[in-house]
């Protein structure tokens, strides 16, 4: 097939070369100038094309209209004269006099030229499923990143922070879930530069992330597109198959005035609701308590007077002497937020260009952690020739974080603060910091903490773009993605991870993509009544990655803190490589503009796959009808457009590691000074992508003069070869293999409204709602896989993210013993008795934007809300002790009600850690009582602005002026119990199976601040 | 004009469709096909095994510990003998499973090391070389057998190295005979392989005689206990009880080791993690048990190995024995000490017991920690003796996870432990749960009924 291709590739060039050898009669030179206008309001028309009937000669109009021709022909000449948005004009000019040419505005757009990706085709014939998003539409919240922005704005992609720690990871699904273990994040393409998505973090933070999205800066993006069905995706072939997101960022118009804009930004954040500790008093009471009931001796009780001494039973004192110390509280501040950006554009005949610059610096709500970017893009198009043009894009970033660990482990920051008894002081009596748990003294972390990470981040690209003849162009296109992570940590003598002699870790990941692309695009009207377009292409993708890693221990003293003063250096290099090598093809064809169809297929050899399958290939097939072109279709502005959609095809997934098909031995496996080696990995040379079938009906349209839009979908998705860490019996001496295994479901649909509800000349209100629902379900699975945290667990039958814990059915009021659902009915409480009582996806999630604007005020508010979607509250699970893990952890307020006597309801069960006599327990056992509903609904941003008049800011020498004030997060209406619904700490779980789950994580932040964005 | 761009876009063409891009190799990793070739080769894979035994001793060691009445979690310090559960996700549960899946890791590493290292021809190792490489792994595969049936009861054996994820499919648990069984043969093996040159922390004759001797006291051959106990002890130039008691874990291959596993700062020993307070850098997971804290403080008692525990501030013990805070502790697999106790304790079950040269060994174990002897009067019977034996073998090998199995073996952990958890006057609870994944990973394995 690959043969084949070539074959193909070579005679297309064959042609084009017969094409362009055809000798062109010798003619006198003539040249044809003239302005293109508007024929309503008489302004310039910039980018109207203008081409000899017959001919593939053509021009197009600069910023002021203008345009000449060069022509090799004898005059009269016919010009057909075509600009989006516009009719199509013939006109006959009969000499070389200047001449003014009028369009008019087309009512419908249908005639735009859409270029998605590789293909170019009329609005009209667009059969797929993309869902765009211009810069000014998307939320008005400060983010680090744009991923963050898109959060209830497009219909079928699920945005979720995983905490409120600014530049973290985002949970981003599109259209469900279609894989277990390749990844199911979707594919990012930035100016046409494949960028990687995939943290390059190495230095474990407890459950955080870093979001690699969050080097792009969001305020140099002009627009972004979402791929949604398989028509759209099948030509990423095997990455498509979660979704395709098109980033643009901004260019220059050409021949328009240079244009300056300022953005300043200022802010603050603060932290809502918290956990609610016990005090000192009754942290000693209910452990004393759980003493009893454990059946101990109360002589031995923990909490008893200094005075009596019994080996080896730790005294803390009587309850009464206990204080309480508040640790939560030095832990978060109020975060400053500040936002500069700098933006120029503008461009002459040839050449135009943007340059963008910004600086942002967010403050975490929780100390010790900052987000700092200085972004840096500059993009340039010019044209050596009326056909041919060259460009650019970079975008190159530096950012600069502060980071903490944050949980999950001791020497977690805020797990530190969180967990840590309260009856514990802080310092001791000679103003040590005290380190009476297993936890790091949180205040010696606030002291000592110097933790840092730097990315640096260069996105590039450079293309040629020719257009051969009429209709018919060729685009080479050099990318590059370049990603560096380097991580600088100094743990000092006084935190866990630097005793006994200081340690200090330099950690540098790399990861750079190569890409090229070339391709062919064809597009013609055949006749007044069928278009088509065609293309042709093929890339070539390598990614590199290496790690190298330094570790020094034994320092001097507490002041050196470089590797360099070690007394103990040691070192680590690691790399991995990997290739694709695609070719692509797809045509369009649209009939009357009523009836289109397109097809693709995309050809993928993928370096990680196992030798016997190496290609794989992504075909679709797309239709639509355009119902209210139909002569039948009454022409009125009630219904004006009215589009009928349904695509089908086949995407994959490759996102595996790099040599996960091979049997593998690995060194490192040392012992007593001498190098070892052990076998790592069992080969699988059938490995291969994994395929998603999608098919998808679609209804879009426009009412009541165009004031209505609205936008439906229907999906039902059906992914095969599931790769998959297939675990595999111990006794092997493997844990799993990776195998093409399995199979998940997504179904879905989606809307989306858009209204203008009252436009007159000084009022305005728009609304714009969009609600999505996909139902998420594993179709087959050999063998269930339980997560890291084994509270969820990957079944047959049941949706990814599934909460499989035990089924808790509340106290025996006589005994205050918990009851636990006994499914097999043995008498005995096992392993056997978890069950899945819930998931994380919502039932469905959506968002309501309302926009206003009056005179010179404009008022925006998104509110988000999800529902039905589960929370595991491991939080609670731990601190809902009931005195069970005694002076080594804190307990949360609400545990003080527990059974006290028999006949208690509503409480909690009798404190106790011993196991009941079905060998439950009371409390250490993961069950369903802290498994809460995640709903929610929150006013995610609210922007209040007021655009000066022209009158003030002329005598200001300026060209606009805006100020403006934005909050954040203001207000949340949810059941859950804990300080905020939307957190995941399952981030760092290797395979990302856990998702919903509230292990201390920092809050989003409720934020306000204020800018000014001005325009010279 | 155009040809230019022709050009340029030809180019563009030809120079990105090549091939070369999907011929990857990996950096760190080698293919499996050819990796024990040599001598060299032979030595790294059985580098490998040790790394594997490491892997999984110590974290079995600590389970033993954490399911007997000598350590108790500092989470639930009341909570004296833990009620297993197969599922792992219990806290008062912390045995993670005991090293299930980490046992037969270093299995099949030593599988490999068996079967390549034997096809080897004599000009690619010299034939002592191949001699000792296989011994060795040998050794280690009974060791990891060993640790596996004394923890989980019968297990699937596995003796080829693993080629592809279903060759062992049907492979179904052994009964404990058979594991035994397998355990004796590969013991044998390693015995008539490895010289007598004594390494402490590499296998040789001694470490084989010495795990032999264990082999036939959990097996109730008593005669046989004894004898590999002595062929141990007598070897008097190579193995001397240290004084004081605390100089065999504070010295790295001390005259008393006989085999340990040694690490180093850059091959680190976990464990302290788990037992040193968080001032010291651990974690605490687990404290001494304070009745037990309380004999090993009682010099009728516990004697010098009162030095195995610390005070900590808050009135708790911590266990000092991997208290190297680099990570740089031994975990001790066999050591004299246990050989004298092996071989009173076989000298009192033979058939007729030899009670006077039991009490002889058993106080040359508490003379050494300066405990009064055990002074035999007319009233004295062997079920005396053997008490004293099993509380001795409480102190004396206190925090090497032999507890457990010894209450076990002697039939008496309804009362031992019953008392502590009713659950184990349940003889099904005398053996740990294998882990819960491992049964659904494996659909010929087979849960102890126990824990079903």
């Amino acid at each position: 097939m690959r043969k084949f291709l070539q074959i193909v590739f070579k005679m297309v060039w064959i042609l084009l070369f017969v094409f362009q050898l055809n000798p062109v009669l010798a003619q006198q030179k003539i040249t044809i100038s003239g302005t293109i206008i508007d024929a309503k309001t008489k302004d310039a028309l910039i980018g109207a094309t203008i081409n000899i009937k017959g001919k593939p000669i053509g021009t197009a109009s600069d910023a002021k209209g203008k345009f000449s021709l060069n022509i090799k022909q004898a005059l009269p000449v016919t010009l057909v004269v075509n600009s989006i948005g516009y009719g199509r004009r013939l006109v006959v000019v009969n000499d070389t006099e200047p001449i003014i040419l009028s369009l008019a505005e087309n009512v419908s757009k249908l005639d735009e030229v859409i270029i998605t990706g590789y293909s170019q085709t009329k609005r009209a014939a667009v059969t797929s499923v993309i869902t765009t998003v211009n810069a000014e539409e998307i939320s008005k919240a400060t983010t680090t990143s744009i991923t963050e922005k898109l959060q209830g704005q497009v219909p079928g992609l699920l945005v979720s922070n995983s905490s409120g720690v600014p530049g973290s990871s985002v949970l981003v699904r599109l259209r469900g879930a279609t894989s277990i273990n390749a990844g199911n994040d979707p594919l990012y393409v930035v100016d046409g530069v494949f960028v990687n998505s995939e943290s390059l973090q190495s230095h474990s933070l407890g459950g955080q992330v870093s979001n690699p999205l969050s080097d792009l800066s969001a305020d140099d993006v002009e627009s972004i597109s979402v791929l949604k069905d398989a028509n759209a995706t099948a030509m990423y072939g095997s990455r498509g198959a979660n979704g395709v997101i098109l980033i643009t960022t901004k260019r220059g118009t050409k021949n328009s005035k240079t244009k300056v804009t300022f953005q300043i930004e200022n802010g603050v954040a603060k932290t809502g609701k918290l956990w609610k500790l016990t005090t000192g008093q009754e942290h000693a009471q209910i452990v004393n308590d759980a003493w009893v009931n454990d059946g101990k001796s109360v002589a031995t009780r923990p909490f008893r007077s200094t005075s009596e001494v019994i080996t080896g039973f730790a005294a803390y004192g009587t309850p009464e002497e206990q204080k309480t110390y508040d640790r939560l509280s030095d832990v978060f501040r109020t975060g400053k937020l500040q936002k500069y950006n700098v933006g120029v554009s503008g461009g002459d005949a040839k050449t135009n260009f943007y340059l963008g610059l910004g600086y942002q610096n967010q403050q975490s709500t929780l100390r010790l952690e900052d987000f700092e970017r200085f972004s840096f893009q500059i993009n340039l198009d010019h044209s050596i020739s009326n056909k041919v043009k060259i460009g650019t894009s970079n975008s190159i970033s530096k950012v600069n974080r502060q980071v903490v660990q944050v949980g999950d482990g001791p020497a977690g920051f805020f797990q530190a603060a969180l967990h840590t008894p309260t009856f514990y002081p802080v310092f001791n009596a000679d103003g040590t910091y005290t380190k009476p748990v297993a936890f790091d003294n949180h205040q010696a972390i606030l002291d000592n903490s110097d933790d840092h990470a730097y990315s640096l981040r260069s996105v590039n690209n450079i293309y040629l773009k020719w257009d051969i003849f009429n209709g018919l162009s060729f685009k080479s296109s050099w990318s590059s993605d370049y990603n560096s992570y380097h991580e600088k940590t100094y743990y000092n003598t006084f935190l866990i991870n630097g005793q006994p002699t200081g340690k200090a870790l330099d950690n540098i990941t790399t990861k750079q993509t190569l890409l090229a692309e070339q391709l062919l695009n064809y597009n013609v009207t055949l006749d007044k009544e069928s278009y088509l377009s065609f293309f042709l292409g093929n890339s070539v993708q390598y990614t590199t990655r290496e790690f190298e890693g330094l570790t020094g221990t034994v320092f001097p003293s507490n002041q050196f803190k470089r590797i360099a003063s070690a007394a103990v250096q040691t070192a680590t290099s690691s790399g991995s490589t990997s290739g694709l090598l695609s070719y692509f093809t797809g045509g369009n064809y649209s009939y009357k503009n009523r009836y289109s169809v397109d097809a693709n297929v995309r050809a993928d050899a993928s370096s990680r796959f196992g030798a016997n399958n190496r290609w794989g290939y992504f075909p679709s097939i797309g239709t639509a009808w355009n119902i209210s072109n139909e002569s039948f279709f009454p022409k009125n502005n009630a219904i004006s457009d009215l589009k009928l959609k349904a695509s089908l095809g086949y995407a994959g997934n490759q996102n595996i590691s790099d040599f996960a098909s091979y049997g593998l031995w690995s060194g490192g496996s040392n012992y007593d000074g001498l190098a070892g080696t052990s076998p790592s990995q069992i080969s699988n040379g059938d490995l291969k992508w994994e395929t998603t079938r999608q098919w998808n009906v679609g209804l879009t349209g426009n009412l009541i003069n165009q004031r209505l839009s609205f936008d439906i979908n229907y999906y039902d998705k059906y992914t095969t070869n599931l790769l998959l860490d297939d675990p595999i019996p111990s006794k092997t001496g493997y844990s799993s293999v990776t195998k093409n295994i399995g199979e998940i479901s997504n179904k879905g649909i989606e809307f989306a409204l858009n209204s203008v509800n009252v436009k007159t000349k000084k009022f305005e209100w728009k609304t714009n709602f969009s609600i999505s629902h996909n139902a998420n379900n594993v179709e087959k699975l050999n063998t269930p896989i339980t997560s890291s945290y084994q509270t969820y667990q990957v079944q047959q039958g049941f949706p990814l993210y599934s909460m499989w814990v035990y089924n808790y059915l509340g106290v025996s009021p006589q005994t205050g013993d918990a009851i636990y659902e006994d499914l097999n009915a043995d008498g005995k409480i096992t392993v056997a008795d978890k069950k899945i009582v819930g998931n994380a996806w919502p039932k469905f999630e959506g968002n309501l934007k309302n926009t206003f604007s009056y005179k010179g005020f404009d008022l925006e508010a998104n509110l988000f809300f999800k529902s039905g979607n589960k929370v595991y509250n491991y939080t609670n699970s731990f601190l809902q002790s009931g005195g069970t893990r005694g002076v080594t952890r804190s307990i949360l307020a609400s545990s003080m009600n527990y059974w006290k006597k028999p006949g208690d309801t509503n409480v909690l069960p009798r404190p106790k850690s011993t196991a009941n006599a079905d060998g439950s327990f009371n409390y250490d056992q993961q069950s369903s009582r802290f498994v809460e509903d995640g709903s929610y609904i929150r006013l995610k941003d609210v922007t209040l602005g007021y655009t000066l008049s022209k009158k003030s800011f002329k005598a200001l020498h300026l060209s606009a002026a805006r100020i403006y004030v934005t909050a954040s997060n203001l207000l949340t209406l949810t059941k859950y119990s804990g300080p905020d619904p939307e957190v995941n700490v399952g981030a760092g779980d290797a395979r990302a199976l856990v998702q919903g789950m509230d292990f201390g994580t920092p809050p989003q932040p409720i934020s306000v601040s204020i800018g000014v964005n001005i325009t010279l | 004009m155009k040809k230019k761009y022709l050009f340029i876009a030809a180019i563009a063409i030809a120079s990105t469709s090549c091939n070369s891009i999907l011929e990857t190799t990996p950096e760190t990793s080698i293919s499996d096909a050819t990796v024990i070739s040599d001598e060299k080769s032979s030595l790294a894979a059985l580098v490998g095994v040790y790394d594997g035994v490491q892997g999984y001793f110590g974290i079995n060691q600590l389970a033993h510990n954490v399911i007997s009445d000598n350590l108790v979690n500092s989470t639930a310090p009341g909570n004296i003998i833990p009620t297993l559960v197969a599922s792992g996700t219990s806290a008062f549960d912390p045995t993670s499973g005991a090293g299930y899946s980490s046992v037969y890791v270093a299995i099949n590493r030593a599988n490999f090391v068996i079967s390549k290292t034997a096809e080897l021809s004599a000009v690619s190792i010299k034939a002592a070389s191949k001699k000792q490489y296989m011994g060795e792994a040998y050794f280690l595969r009974a060791l990891a057998y060993f640790d596996l049936v004394r923890t989980y009861g019968g297990v699937p054996l596995i003796l080829d190295p693993t080629n592809s994820p279903t060759q062992f499919n049907g492979v179904k648990r052994s009964t404990v005979a058979q594991t035994y069984a397998q355990i004796l043969s590969d013991l044998n093996a390693a015995d008539s392989l490895l010289t007598e040159t004594v390494v402490r922390n590499r296998a040789n004759k001694f470490s084989v005689y010495a795990l032999k001797a264990r082999f036939y006291l959990y097996n109730e051959n008593w005669d046989k206990a004894e004898e590999y106990a002595s062929k141990v002890i007598s070897n008097s130039t190579a193995f001397k009880l240290v004084k004081p008691y605390s100089t065999f874990y504070t010295t790295a291959k001390s005259t008393e080791s006989i085999f340990e596993l040694t690490f180093s700062a850059s091959d680190k020993n976990p464990i302290y993690t788990y037992l040193l307070s968080a001032a010291e850098g651990g974690r605490l997971d687990y404290i001494a048990e304070p009745g037990f804290v309380a004999q090993l403080l009682d010099a009728s008692k516990g004697g010098a190995r009162k030095s195995l525990v610390k005070l900590l501030a808050s009135g708790a013990y911590s266990v000092t024995e991997y208290g190297n805070q680099d990570g740089s502790s031994s975990l001790f697999v066999l050591r004299l000490a246990e050989q004298y106790l092996i071989r009173a304790e076989a000298r009192v079950k033979k058939g007729p017991p030899d009670l006077a040269n039991a009490i002889i060994d058993l106080n040359t174990i508490k003379t050494r920690s300066d405990v009064p002897s055990f002074v035999a009067t007319g009233t004295t019977t062997a079920n005396d003796v053997l008490l004293s034996i099993e509380n001795e073998r409480r102190y004396e090998l206190a925090f090497e996870g032999h507890r457990f199995s010894d209450i076990v073996r002697t039939g008496r952990a309804a009362t031992v432990f019953g008392t502590l958890n009713s659950l184990f006057t349940d003889t099904g609870r005398w053996v740990f749960p294998i882990p819960y994944k491992e049964i659904v990973a494996d659909p010929d394995l087979e849960q102890n009924p126990a824990y079903k």
